[in-house]
C-alpha cells in the first residue's frame, strides 16, 4: 500500500530507530542500560496502544499479557532449557493466546466494564503466579543466569547479558513492534479499527463484524505485550510476580496517554519521558513518585492529547 | 405489482418492548428497485420495523426473508454484506476521519468479498470507488476535511455516500431530510429518484411533501400496524390516513 505522505512518515520512523542505533556509541553504560529498559517497555506500550489508541478499548489488565510472555519464556528456559529463540516464540504465543482467550471472555463488555473485567482477570493471573511459587518463584522470582544459553546468530554465540548484545536485541524487538504498528495503523484493517473506536455501531452497519476486529486487536496487543515480557526476561535474566501486578497494568496506560494514544510514536515518547522523569526525580529525592505524579498531572492538564497528539494538533497533521 | 417477486418480505414480524407492543404482527413486501415511503405519527413503529429489517433490533417473533432467504437470525453486519444497508436518523459519521476516509471504510468493505482479500485490496481501486460515491452525492470537493467539522447537511450527504459505496440492494434512509436546507432537500430528492430501479429504497420520513413526491408507493403505520398502503395519490386520499395522520378534514388538506 502506498499513499500520500508515505515517504516522510516512513523516514521519520526510520530516523527515530537510527537515532536509537547511534546512541549506543555515544552514551555511557548506565544510560545505555536505561535505554534498554525504555526500549523494552516502549515495545510493551506500543502493544497497549494498538488496543487503546487505535481500537478505543482501555484495558487495566495488560500486565497479564506481559507476564504471560515473561513466564512463558522464563519457565521454558528455566525448566526445559529452551534456547533464547524458541523461548521467545513461546513467550510471544503465550501473550497472544492468553489475549485471545481473554477477548472471548471480556469483549462482551465495553467501556468501564471492560476495564474492570480485564483488571480482575489480571489479578487472577497475578495471584496464580504467587500461589504456585514453588514453580514460579513467587515474588522472589527466578534468576536465569547460568541457565540461559547464548544466542546463536549464524554460528556466533552471543551472550544476551553482554551490554552491546542486550542493547541491540532490545532495539530489534522495538523496531519490529514500532514498524508493525505503523503498518497496521495505515492498513485497511487499521482503518476499520479506528472506525470501531470512533463509532462501533456505525462500523457494524457498514458490514464489519466489530467483535472480530476487537478480538484481533486484543490478540495483537497481547502478542506484542508478550513479546516485550519475553524480551525483558531474556535480557535481564529474571522473572518475578511484581511484573504481573496491577502496577504493570497501569504503566503502559500512563506511558501511552503521556506520549499520545492513537499515535505511532506516542508510546515510545511517553515511555522515554516517564522513565527519565523517574530517573531524574529519584536523584533529587526519595519520594520521587510525588515529583512524577505532579509532572504527569501538569502534562495531562496542558497536553491532554499527549506529546505526539499535541504535536499532531499543532504542526504535524499528517503524523500517523 | 403482485406479479413481482419481492426482494424483501416480512411475515408476522412483531416486536414488544416490555409491555409495549411497538410493532404488531406486520406483513410487509418491498419490490426490487422500488422507492417506498414509510410514514406515520411519532411512535407508530416505523423505525422499529426498519431496525428489525436491518438487524439492529431482534424481532420478538416473525420472519424476515431477503431474496427468498430467511435472514431473521443474521447479525446486522451480515445483512449489510448481503446488501441491506441502513443510514442513521442521527448523523453518525466517523468524526476524526476525513470525508473521503469515511467513504473508504465503506467502499473497502464491499471489495472484501473473501477472507484473506485484505492482502489483495488495491488502495487505488478503493479510493476510486469512494470518490465515485462522493461524487454521486455531490461532495467531491470537500473530501479532505475531517468529517466532524463539515456542515450538518454535508454530514447527512456523507452518510448517504457511505451507504452508496456499499452498493446496497435495499437502502433504508431514516429521516434523511431532517436538518437539510430546502435546496439540499431538492438535491436529495433527485438523488433518490436516480436510484430508482437499481436500489430498493425504504424511506422513513416526516416531511410529507417530500415522501409523496419521491416515493413510488407509501406505507402508512399507526400504533404498530400498517393501516394503509398504495400510491402517494391513493394514500393521500385515504380517509383513514387523513384521520390518523393529516387530521380529520374529509376531502380537504389541512392548512
Amino acid at each position: 500500500m502506498t499513499g500520500p505522505r508515505d515517504r516522510p512518515i516512513l523516514a521519520l520512523h526510520l530516523a527515530i530507530l537510527l537515532l536509537l542505533l547511534a546512541l549506543q556509541f555515544v552514551l555511557p553504560p548506565f544510560q545505555q542500560g536505561l535505554l534498554v529498559r525504555i526500549m523494552v517497555f516502549a515495545t510493551y506500550a506500543i502493544g497497549y496502544n494498538v488496543l487503546l489508541g487505535y481500537t478505543g478499548l482501555m484495558s487495566l489488565g495488560h500486565a497479564m499479557f506481559f507476564a504471560a510472555g515473561m513466564y512463558g519464556t522464563g519457565l521454558a528456559v528455566y525448566y526445559l532449557g529452551a534456547a533464547p529463540g524458541s523461548g521467545f516464540a513461546v513467550g510471544l504465543l503465550a501473550g497472544l493466546i492468553l489475549a485471545a482467550i481473554m477477548g472471548a471472555l471480556t469483549l462482551r463488555t465495553s467501556g468501564v466494564s471492560f476495564l474492570i473485567a480485564t483488571m480482575m482477570f489480571a489479578q487472577v493471573i497475578y495471584v496464580t503466579t504467587l500461589y504456585f511459587s514453588r514453580i514460579t518463584g513467587g515474588d522472589q522470582g527466578l534468576v536465569l543466569t547460568g541457565r540461559l544459553r547464548p544466542l546463536n546468530v549464524a554460528g556466533h554465540h552471543l551472550s544476551l547479558a553482554a551490554p552491546g548484545v542486550r542493547y541491540n536485541a532490545a532495539l530489534i524487538v522495538l523496531a519490529v513492534a514500532f514498524l508493525f504498528s505503523l503498518w497496521l495503523a495505515r492498513s485497511p484493517v487499521g482503518r476499520v479499527l479506528v472506525a470501531v473506536r470512533e463509532n462501533e455501531e456505525r462500523a457494524r452497519l457498514l458490514g464489519y463484524n466489530t467483535t472480530a476486529y476487537k478480538l484481533f486487536a486484543l490478540a495483537v496487543s497481547g502478542g506484542i505485550a508478550g513479546m516485550a515480557g519475553s524480551t525483558y526476561t531474556l535480557l535481564f535474566s529474571y522473572l518475578g510476580s511484581s511484573f504481573a501486578s496491577i502496577l504493570y497494568s497501569i504503566y503502559p496506560l500512563l506511558w501511552t496517554l503521556l506520549g499520545g494514544a492513537g499515535s505511532t510514536i506516542g508510546p515510545l515518547a511517553g515511555t522515554a519521558l516517564m522513565t527519565y522523569a523517574v530517573d531524574i526525580a529519584s536523584g533529587l529525592t526519595d519520594s520521587y513518585l510525588i515529583v512524577v505524579g505532579v509532572a504527569l498531572v501538569l502534562i495531562i492538564m496542558k497536553f491532554p492529547a499527549g506529546v505526539a497528539g499535541s504535536l499532531r494538533a499543532k504542526w504535524l497533521g499528517w503524523l500517523p | 405489482m403482485a406479479a413481482l417477486t419481492p426482494i424483501l418480505e416480512t411475515m408476522a414480524l412483531r416486536r414488544v418492548f416490555g409491555g409495549l407492543v411497538a410493532v404488531q404482527p406486520v406483513d410487509f413486501q418491498l419490490n426490487p428497485g422500488e422507492i417506498r415511503g414509510i410514514i406515520g405519527p411519532n411512535g407508530a413503529g416505523k423505525t422499529t420495523l426498519v431496525s428489525m429489517i436491518c438487524g439492529r433490533i431482534r424481532p420478538t417473533s416473525g420472519r424476515i426473508v431477503f431474496r427468498q432467504r430467511d435472514i431473521t437470525k443474521l447479525r446486522a453486519d451480515e445483512r449489510v454484506r448481503l446488501g441491506i444497508v441502513y443510514t442513521f436518523q442521527l448523523v453518525s459519521v466517523f468524526k476524526s476521519l476525513t470525508a473521503r476516509e469515511n467513504v473508504i471504510v465503506a467502499a473497502q468493505r464491499r471489495l472484501l468479498a473473501a477472507p484473506g482479500s485484505y492482502l489483495r485490496l488495491d488502495r487505488a481501486v478503493v479510493t476510486r470507488h469512494a470518490q465515485a460515491a462522493l461524487a454521486e452525492v455531490g461532495l467531491h470537493s470537500i473530501d479532505a476535511r475531517p468529517a466532524g467539522v463539515l456542515p450538518y447537511g454535508h454530514q447527512r450527504l456523507l452518510e448517504i455516500a457511505m451507504a452508496l459505496a456499499l452498493r446496497p440492494q435495499v437502502l433504508a434512509l431514516d429521516e434523511p431530510t431532517q436538518g437539510l436546507a430546502p435546496h439540499e432537500v431538492e438535491a436529495l430528492a433527485a438523488l433518490i429518484r436516480d436510484m430508482a430501479g437499481r436500489v430498493a429504497v425504504l424511506l422513513i420520513e416526516h416531511n410529507m411533501s417530500f415522501v409523496l413526491d419521491v416515493s413510488h408507493s407509501v406505507t402508512v403505520m399507526d400504533r404498530g400496524s400498517i393501516i394503509a398502503q398504495g400510491t402517494p395519490l391513493e394514500v393521500e386520499r385515504d380517509p383513514l390516513v387523513q384521520g390518523v395522520y393529516l387530521g380529520t378534514y374529509p376531502g380537504k388538506r389541512p392548512i
